[in-house]
């Protein structure tokens, strides 16, 4: 596809700003619904400029885990089937460490100022 | 359009509840000073004066609108029995006045007296008037704890068939599987839960939801408990451990009860109350799974906005939000967090 400027991680925050700078000028019962707004608007754009680079990761992790190839969603359900039934009881250190790694991913992408320092990440 | 028909709904619904109250208090009862509050979408609020002849009384009416197979609250006839028979031992809560019936058409609902006070934790935590509040907290909290958990289970019967009743655990695990997404974290919290469990302790009545939010504070004291759509019968450590959870210390991480006070504190209050002696490494649990609770609370707000038609921000947000929670979970399983 071809497509001008400007980005789609620059449209989202075009519309971000907007609602950033209108929001001083609604009513009170309006402005905790737009910090919101404005708060899903940024998720977009991290999830536009790094989720595939997350995505990616996520899936490394998880096939090294399963020792197979596979889609993350499928790996993922499996995962917590074998959790809930407890076949990862005695691998339990290692499960821990590979769904932390699945999660941060996530929060990198929600809110990367609620990681802790050990896995911040460099150069965002 | 989308105005005009919410003030059709709003008329509609201020005249439910004004022939409602002449049903019960005479043709002459009026309804006025009439507040519509917008937080806490999942029911319909109403704050009102309730006026006979010279006499008027601040009611807040409350009809429930979630309507799923999977709802996790306690249906209003029970949440008003339980408020009703607390009431009756002078515990602080609400006056439970009457509930809705089929002729009122206003669903299912009740309608309770009005506590004054204030109940947004932003400005509890940091406006100076509730400073002595906020001193005396922790006290109060286990105090109220100490004080419910010590009700005759009996009275609380009908209770026992709630699925937090029968097994907290599988209560939790049946309701994240009605949400049909994979979350491993979550699986992580509830299979260490379920290897985990404490021995069996005194079953008491749980209050499911004592936490700032829930709580109407005056200047200097707890005025009264809202909210009692989860209570149960179970560990009354439950309760000392989600007010406890990280979810709920609003950012004051390094004070864990409410974010205002130390666990010692409430503890101490607790047993000196009449409560059990609070074991650290158990109150604990209740903390963890009060983390894995929250995270299943915030992928149901998201279920309902994407599935069933209950569209907002704030759920949508939720639903991206349990990651933090899910992060907040392994992070105290794995000791790096308190």
């Amino acid at each position: 596809m071809n497509q001008d400027r400007p980005t789609l991680d620059e449209l989202i925050r075009t519309a971000r700003e907007f609602v950033d700078s209108a929001s001083a000028r609604l009513p009170e019962e309006l402005k905790y619904e737009a910090q919101v707004a404005s708060y899903l608007l940024a998720i977009a754009e991290r999830e536009v400029l790094y989720g595939a680079e997350h995505a990616w990761q996520d899936n490394q992790r998880l096939a090294a885990f399963f020792g197979t190839a596979g889609s993350t969603e499928e790996m993922i359900a499996s995962l917590c089937a074998r959790i809930r039934e407890g076949r990862c009881d005695e691998q339990w250190d290692q499960t821990m460490q590979l769904v932390l790694g699945l999660v941060v991913s996530k929060v990198a992408i929600v809110r990367p100022d609620r990681l802790h320092p050990m896995h911040a990440i460099q150069g965002r | 359009m989308k105005k005009r028909s919410n003030e059709n709904q709003l008329g509609k619904l201020l005249a439910g509840l004004s022939a409602a109250v002449r049903r019960r208090f005479g043709d002459s009862a009026k309804v006025e000073n009439i507040v519509v509050p917008t937080l806490g979408a999942i029911n319909r609020t109403i704050i009102f004066d309730c006026v006979v002849g010279s006499q008027r009384r601040r009611m807040v009416s409350r009809e429930e609108t979630y309507q799923d197979i999977c709802n996790p609250f306690l249906r209003p006839a029970r949440q008003f029995e339980v408020m009703r028979i607390v009431h009756a031992h002078g515990f602080p809560v609400p006056e439970p006045i009457f509930m809705y019936d089929d002729q009122d058409a206003m669903g299912e609902g009740f309608v309770t007296e009005y506590v004054e006070g204030e109940t947004m934790p932003k400005r509890i935590l940091r406006d100076p008037a509730y400073s002595r509040a906020r001193d005396r907290f922790a006290v109060e909290a286990g105090t109220l704890l100490a004080s419910l958990h010590r009700l005759d289970t009996e009275q609380f019967a009908f209770l026992e068939s709630e699925p937090d009743s029968i097994d907290p655990v599988a209560a939790l695990r049946n309701r994240l599987d009605a949400y049909e997404e994979s979350h491993p974290a979550i699986e992580l919290g509830l299979r260490w839960l379920e290897r985990n469990r404490p021995k069996r302790s005194r079953r008491v009545l749980v209050h499911g939801d004592f936490r700032l939010g829930n709580l109407m504070i005056g200047e200097t004291s707890i005025r009264a408990v809202l909210d009692w759509e989860c209570s149960h019968i179970g560990s009354g450590l439950e309760d000392i451990g989600w007010l406890c959870a990280r979810s709920w210390r609003f950012g004051n991480i390094d004070r864990p009860v409410g974010g205002i006070a130390d666990r010692a504190t409430l503890y101490a209050a607790y047993a000196d109350a009449g409560g059990e002696r609070i074991d650290p490494e158990e109150a604990r649990y209740w903390e963890i799974m009060g983390l894995v609770r929250w995270a299943i609370i915030n992928v149901m707000q998201a279920y309902g906005h994407v599935h069933r038609g209950r569209r907002g921000v704030t759920f949508a947000a939720m639903g991206r939000n349990a990651s933090l929670i899910e992060y907040e979970l392994l992070m105290t399983m794995a000791g790096h967090y308190d």
